[in-house]
């Protein structure tokens, strides 16, 4: 097996674990130690991307990331640093911003069946020349088929890799599979993978979508990322070496990079818990841990019963305001 | 009586066709699209609209000529017809994001809107948020943040709603601000497949601290809402305000009169019922 391209994550989808709690001291030690370990994809931001900062999903907490990734961007030529862009949420202004920034990978993001949503985004960076993938998030949402047609959408608007996310971290390694499969059959880019930990699948469903032809992988050091976390970045690169698929990565690195998390988020590293199997069955975006508990403390009602709710009604993530609504009918409910 | 142009052929232009002509006092002398067998004109032509193919230029040489134009082609498109309509003295509403006129929402502006010869209608999201922003802004003059989340279903957003997402963003934010006179506001959109489709939802989010009597805001909101109700019957509160810990949300659901498009589609029902309402006051 070729080594995959390891697109890093953490200090995106971390942001969901720490309520968007990055200080600037931190970005900038973590990002020098995972360009020393050999990492050349890192992410930034909120976690859900470009303009997610907000009340609605939580507001980024240190106002000087920016001024650190930029430095950061032209220290190290050949670090890609990438950012999350949902149209919705994100405007044209925020690509000119990041763009200005030295952002170099921008990653359109749209729910996993309306590509057509990402078209003018795509266009848009394209345009400004840097490289633009196409992402698919909630990807256990739709079938196959469906979400072959719609990377092959993305692909005509001009991304040059899709990405497919399992963002409830609902699917299985044979769902995986045939995802790859349908996807590569009909699209001539490369295609990546984006696992979550709801149901402890993230490091069998990658190594699923690498088997079957992904050659990108996102991760996290430390598994760091929203609900019960992502893919750990150093337990896959320590498997790949296992298996005689050199990285070139730093492994020992890597391990310290995990240790920095563990020292610096005791109170919000990821775990695997009733909640995240939960989640995982129902298909609810891993996002949402935080504001399911939120919402189920403060209304007095069951947290398993939201997410079920939730489930049922196919939320999306965006839709945090619904765990508010559906809390609250519930309430009322009860208290009939 | 009115005479009434409907320009663009598609979901907005054929619903706001039915309710023009289940209004009293109002005549549909032209509805224009641009393609001959158009779902929009074949559906205009079985309710007995005199119809034509070729836009704006059918509505001047073809029929009667209208008192009051609605635009519901694109804000691309949408200048050249106002410089024509200007040309030959019709009044404008536009149901575009272009913004060349005065931005209406019945119950913030109509009044002020009645003199313009260019009315414009901002958005569904914005047509939906804007009454429970004012009650917000009318109960707590001091609010200098507000956030708008609208979600909608997939089933009613068309091709020109997806390609201008961006547009739609900061058109909406800065109709808000500027006729609110609230300094930040930021809008979010999602747009749901989920089945059934949802009926339109928007929720307005505050800074706890902003809100300086609950109580106030909430009869605020309700008050504005059954002004709402007037034009756009389906107009309710989901979440009534709610405190939570830092921030205070309170939410709509607009459910559409199913004029042309199914009862879920209250992000088209609403802006034109709102530009219905206009055209009445005309």
């Amino acid at each position: 097996m070729n080594p995959p391209l390891l697109y890093d994550v953490t200090l995106r989808d971390g942001s969901h674990a720490n309520q968007h709690g990055f200080t600037a001291e931190f970005y900038s030690l973590y990002i020098d130690k995972a360009y020393s370990s050999g990492l050349r994809y890192i992410e930034v931001g909120h976690g859900n991307g470009l303009g997610g900062s907000s009340l609605h999903i939580g507001r980024l907490k240190d106002p000087l990331l920016w001024d650190v990734i930029t430095e950061k961007a032209s220290r190290y030529q050949d670090l890609k640093i990438g950012v999350h862009v949902i149209p919705g949420l994100a405007t044209f202004e925020d690509l000119d911003l990041a763009s200005d920034a030295g952002i170099a990978v921008f990653r359109i993001a749209c729910h996993c069946t309306e590509a057509d949503t990402s078209e003018t985004y795509i266009e848009y960076v394209s345009r400004q020349g840097h490289e633009v993938w196409g992402l698919l998030m909630m990807a256990h949402m739709t079938k196959a088929d469906r979400l072959a047609r719609e990377a092959k959408k993305m692909e005509s608007y001009g991304a040059s890799r899709i990405v497919f996310l399992d963002s409830a971290g609902a699917l299985t390694p044979s769902m995986v599979q045939r995802i790859v499969n349908e996807i590569l059959s009909v699209v001539e880019v490369p295609l990546g993978f984006h696992a979550h930990n709801n149901l402890h699948a993230a490091v069998a469903n990658s190594l699923a979508a690498l088997a079957s032809g992904c050659d990108a992988i996102d991760a996290c050091a430390r598994g760091y990322g929203a609900g019960a976390g992502n893919l750990s970045l150093e337990a896959l690169v320590a498997l790949l070496e296992k298996d005689g698929c050199l990285t070139g990565l730093d492994l020992k690195q890597l391990i310290e990079l995990s240790g920095l998390i563990e020292r610096q988020f005791p109170a919000s590293l990821p775990i695997v818990d009733s909640l995240s199997t939960a989640t995982g069955y129902y298909g609810v975006f891993s996002g949402f841990k935080p504001k399911i508990l939120e919402a189920a403390a403060f209304f007095d009602v069951d947290p398993m019963d939201i997410i079920a709710s939730l489930g049922q009604g196919q939320v999306i993530a965006g839709q945090e305001d619904q765990i508010i609504a559906t809390a609250s009918e519930m309430a009322k409910k009860q208290h009939r | 009586m009115k005479k009434i142009a409907i320009l663009g052929s598609g979901n907005i232009g054929c619903d706001l066709l039915v309710k023009c002509q289940e209004t009293d006092g109002l005549k549909i002398v032209s509805f224009a699209g641009r393609h001959a067998n158009s779902k929009g004109l074949e559906f205009a032509l079985r309710r007995g609209a005199p119809i034509t193919d070729r836009s704006i230029e059918g509505v001047l040489e073809d029929g009667e000529k209208p008192n009051i134009l609605i635009d519901c082609t694109s804000a691309a498109h949408h200048q050249y017809n106002y410089d024509l309509c200007k040309k030959h003295d019709i009044r404008i509403v536009d149901m575009t994001p272009a913004k060349l006129g005065i931005s209406c929402c019945p119950v913030v502006n109509l009044d002020a809107c009645l003199d313009a010869d260019n009315i414009n209608m901002i958005s569904c999201g914005g047509q939906a948020s804007m009454p429970i922003c004012l009650a917000i802004k009318q109960a707590n003059p001091a609010i200098n943040y507000i956030e708008v989340v609208s979600t909608i279903s997939s089933a009613s957003a068309g091709p020109g709603t997806r390609r201008n997402i961006s547009q739609y963003i900061t058109s909406t934010q800065e109709a808000i601000r500027d006729m609110l006179g609230i300094s930040s506001v930021k809008v979010i959109i999602n747009i749901t497949p989920a089945v059934p489709p949802i009926h339109m939802k928007t929720s307005v989010l505050v800074d706890s601290q902003a809100i300086s009597s609950e109580s106030e805001t909430r009869s605020s909101i309700e008050s504005v809402a059954s002004r709402v109700r007037f034009y756009s019957p389906g107009y309710y509160t989901s979440i009534d305000l709610r405190r939570l810990s830092t921030k205070t949300i309170c939410q709509v659901q607009v459910t559409g009169s199913g004029h042309y498009l199914p009862a879920y589609a209250g992000n088209l029902d609403i802006i034109n019922c709102a530009a219905l309402e206009v055209i009445k006051k005309l």
